[in-house]
């Protein structure tokens, strides 16, 4: 069972290097990978690891086999950083220690700042996109307005959700099952699921300000993209947070009334 | 189930014509027969009909039985510990169940909308403490429980029945003081009283007590939302036995809420550690008491709503209360006596009635061990023209032994469709392998579509199923879901992590296959420690396990469910953390160190 990435993102080879950790740092992180990470993200860091083979999600009859992450292709989908760039250490060091919510990535606050940072410079090691590439600049996202959450912010928000078509994957009532929603794979190849915002916290996190970050930098390896270009308007933004706040407060998908 | 019936069928014959080619002899020289169960079995990954939600007696748990396979599809802990999901030592069960870990569960009802069953909520008594609890379908847990003061003996319990269910009624069984302090002559019994309690089905809150002065058995509400019904067979006040069974004839209590009602809104009552009681004895008005033979124990109305039928226990009759004349009675145009329209003999120690829908009542013997099916109409048309020789009675069928409640396919709705009929046998005897002194009980399914009774199959039950209702599959089956809302719960985690207040640690932990969100936790000698586990796994039928080795801790929790548990780290050392439900390939793996260090 081999996946390979399909979509290769290829940028501008021409930036400096980033600084690369000390050997020890690396060594260290090799043995912290080894006592935690490997279970679910393979020997050789490709998400191959024994966990990753046997875990499935279901929705309305579908069967997803949900692999972890694959660090050999460089791709990371929860970032500050623009669209088709790499996180940064800050971004790597916060799925880290927190985890990602509802997924198979467990919180690491049981372990020292030091092997987190250590675990991470070995992480890059997997992929030669660490040492051609620089992270991304982060977006900068301001505290959401006031008016986000509100009745007319939220009726707005509805129809931006609608001009940006986002019913093709998550459907009308954002339980996930638009037209496309069944057809979906990811980079690799595997079919995945569109985000059924009925069923509760987002994996990239669910305050207004992480919702915004999610249209804004996208997922990258899914199909859930950036829409930083489409959505101009900071107030159209905004409104579809409020929506999607909206969209979570639903009844659960199972729940038939 | 109905759609693989002919394939059942066929497979049956099949097997059947293969026996025949064998000889087809039993041992003991006869032809075999082929079980009546045979055309109503539930093949392999098939479906039943019904649900059936029965109580558990003293064993303090509900249970969901499929109808007709009979087979235990879940046991709802609720009154009493249940190690196996949790109940009783999570932080969420305790605080519903009041360090009370005894109860004893009699019947269960569905809450209704329009006179059937609308799928939302069961109720169910603990006659043993003293409380109701409330179990949502759509998870078939409890969510809300209510203790019910100033009674003992909570038996009876029935919903409001239309428009919908706002009121659920409940009976004491065991006349007491109403102020229990030990004040007063505790001795004389004539001070003491019997309560109809009102509670209100959303806020679990009891509304009112209506007090009166003999004891309150079985309980039954119409189809109008406007009486409820107690049974009374201890009408002399006695203390003991034979000063209960004194007098010939007890009492069909109804209670109309109409004046109840009127009483509540006039402030016509007084207030008694902060609930409403309102005076309900003899002439008050707010209840008619209808004599009926000695000793009832059972009242069942009509899926018609027309009668409320009434069981003698020591008398061999039923008596049929037309439920129109109440109105009348209440005037003061009739006697209560006037109402009882039909009481024929029907066998002995007649204790539950049920319906099929066709006008026929299924009354359960005690005394007898029998099922007896008798038609109401023949019944009231020959009380008003005796004939010589003729009866009601239309069969009789034995059961296996002595029964207790029997109920048949939806007959506490106005939908009642007489296909089965449980009988919920208090005595097995010889019917199963000897398993010592205390044996199982014996729940025996019966088919009631045609003229006569068929026995049709025996099922063992663990102590002590009271009563049952079998409720149509698809009315409750729509409603109940894979995984509850994650946010459901207010300390829902989504991201693991360990906090400390003074010596309190609160620990969030994750639960997704096959890792927990933190693979040590660190805590001191002493410290309070409170776990928080939320499964973040959607997928249906992926329940994790939370067992602390040698700290006496276990719980299962369900896709997005969240439970906590709170407990002092008296002993220091290493623990595994492990998980207790199989959940996946690697689930063995699925642990997490629990350090004690020790107080310096
Ligand atoms: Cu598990």
């Amino acid at each position: 069972m081999t996946r390979g990435l399909t979509v290769i993102v290829l940028l501008a080879l021409t930036m400096p290097i980033a600084p690369i950790a000390s050997a020890q740092d690396v060594e260290r992180g090799e043995e912290v990978y080894t006592s935690r990470c490997v279970i679910c993200h393979g020997d050789n860091g490709d998400g191959m690891g024994l966990v990753g083979i046997v875990h499935r999600a279901q929705a309305n009859g579908l069967v997803t086999t949900i692999y972890p992450r694959d660090f050999t292709a460089g791709v990371f989908k929860f970032r500050s950083t623009p669209s088709g760039t790499l996180p940064t250490d800050d971004d790597l060091m916060r799925i880290v220690t927190e985890g990602i919510s509802r997924s198979g990535m467990p919180s690491h606050t049981d372990m020292p700042e030091a092997d987190r940072l250590n675990v991470i410079s070995f992480i890059k090691t997997f992929s030669q996109r660490w040492a051609e590439d620089e992270p991304g600049e982060p977006l900068e996202i301001a505290a959401a307005p006031s008016f986000v959450g509100s009745a007319e912010s939220t009726t707005r928000g509805e129809g931006v959700y609608a001009t940006m078509q986002c019913f093709q994957c998550h459907g009308e009532t954002g339980v996930g099952d638009g037209p496309a929603s069944e057809t979906l794979t990811d980079s690799w190849g595997d079919q995945i699921l569109a985000f059924d915002f009925t069923s509760g916290p987002l994996k990239g996190g669910s305050t207004p300000e992480m919702i915004y970050r999610t249209f804004m930098t996208g997922l990258d390896g899914t199909p859930m993209p950036s829409y930083q270009p489409a959505m101009t308007e900071e107030q159209d933004r905004w409104d579809l947070v409020s929506y999607c706040l909206e969209l979570m407060r639903g009844a659960p998908a199972t729940q038939q009334d | 189930m109905s759609s693989l019936r002919p394939l059942t069928i066929s497979i049956a014959a099949a097997a059947m014509s293969l026996s025949l080619a064998c000889g087809g002899a039993t041992p003991d020289g006869g032809q075999e027969a082929e079980s009546p169960y045979a055309a109503h079995e539930v093949a392999p990954g098939e479906y039943d009909d019904y649900y059936g939600f029965s109580s558990g007696g003293h064993s303090g748990e509900v249970r969901i039985v499929g109808i007709p396979s009979m087979r235990v599809l879940k046991r709802i802990p609720v009154w009493n510990i249940d190690p196996g999901s949790g109940w009783g030592i999570t932080n969420e069960s305790k605080a519903m169940m009041g360090g009370k870990w005894v109860g004893d569960t009699h019947h269960v009802q569905g809450s209704y909308v329009d006179g059937t069953y609308d799928g939302k909520w069961l109720f169910v008594n603990d006659k043993a403490n003293n409380r109701l609890a409330r179990i949502r379908i759509d998870i078939f847990e409890v969510d809300a429980t209510v203790e019910i003061p100033h009674t003992q003996g909570t038996h009876g319990v029935f919903p409001q029945r239309a428009p919908t269910t706002e009121w659920v009624i409940l009976n004491s069984e065991f006349r007491t003081p109403l102020v229990n302090d030990g004040s007063g002559d505790m001795l004389d019994a004539s001070t003491y009283g019997g309560v109809h309690t009102i509670v209100d089905a959303e806020r679990m809150e009891v509304v009112a007590q209506v007090q009166t002065e003999v004891n309150l058995d079985l309980a039954a509400t119409d189809y109008s939302g406007r009486y409820s019904f107690a049974t009374s067979y201890n009408s002399e006040g006695g203390a003991t036995i034979s000063e209960m069974l004194a007098s010939d004839l007890d009492y069909l209590v109804v209670f109309s809420w109409d004046n109840i009602k009127a009483a509540l809104a006039n402030n016509d009552y007084r207030t008694v550690d902060g609930v409403p009681i309102l005076d309900g004895t003899e002439g008050t008005g707010l209840t008619a008491y209808i004599p009926v033979p000695k000793n009832p124990h059972g009242v069942n109305v009509s899926p018609d709503g027309n009668y409320a039928v009434v069981s003698g226990k020591v008398s061999p009759t039923a008596s049929v209360i037309d439920i129109t004349m109440l109105d009348d009675v209440f005037a003061g145009n009739i006697e209560p006596r006037d109402a009882v329209v039909a009481e024929p003999e029907i066998g002995l120690g007649p204790l539950h009635t049920t319906f099929d829908g066709r006008g026929n009542a299924y009354t359960s013997l005690f005394i007898d061990s029998q099922e007896v099916k008798w038609n109401i109409q023949r019944a009231i048309d020959l009380q008003a023209n005796p004939q010589e020789g003729e009866t009601a009675v239309v069969d009789r069928l034995d059961i296996h032994y002595q029964v207790g409640h029997t109920m048949a396919s939806m007959a506490e709705t106005n939908e009642a469709d007489g296909r089965y009929l449980i009988s919920l046998n208090k005595i097995s005897k010889d019917r199963f392998l000897n398993v010592g002194p205390l044996k199982p009980e014996n729940d025996q399914l019966i088919d009631i579509s045609g003229e006569s009774m068929v026995l049709l199959k025996d099922e063992s039950a663990y102590i002590e199923p009271h009563d049952i209702i079998l409720v149509r599959r698809d009315i409750i089956e729509p409603h109940v879901v894979d995984r509850v809302r994650l946010e459901e719960h207010p300390e829902a985690v989504t991201q693991s992590s360990i906090t400390r207040d003074g010596n309190r640690v609160t620990v969030r932990l994750t639960a997704t296959a096959p890792v927990f969100g933190l693979q040590e936790v660190e805590v001191n000698e002493g410290d309070e420690v409170t776990f928080i586990v939320t499964n973040t796994d959607e997928i249906p039928d992926l329940a994790h396990g939370f067992a602390i080795s040698n700290y006496n801790i276990q719980m299962v929790v369900g896709p997005f469910q969240t439970k906590s548990v709170t407990f002092t780290a008296d002993k220091p050392g290493v623990y595994w953390i492990y998980c207790t439900n199989f959940c996946h390939a690697l689930h063995l793996e699925m642990r997490l160190r629990f350090i004690v260090r020790p107080r310096s």
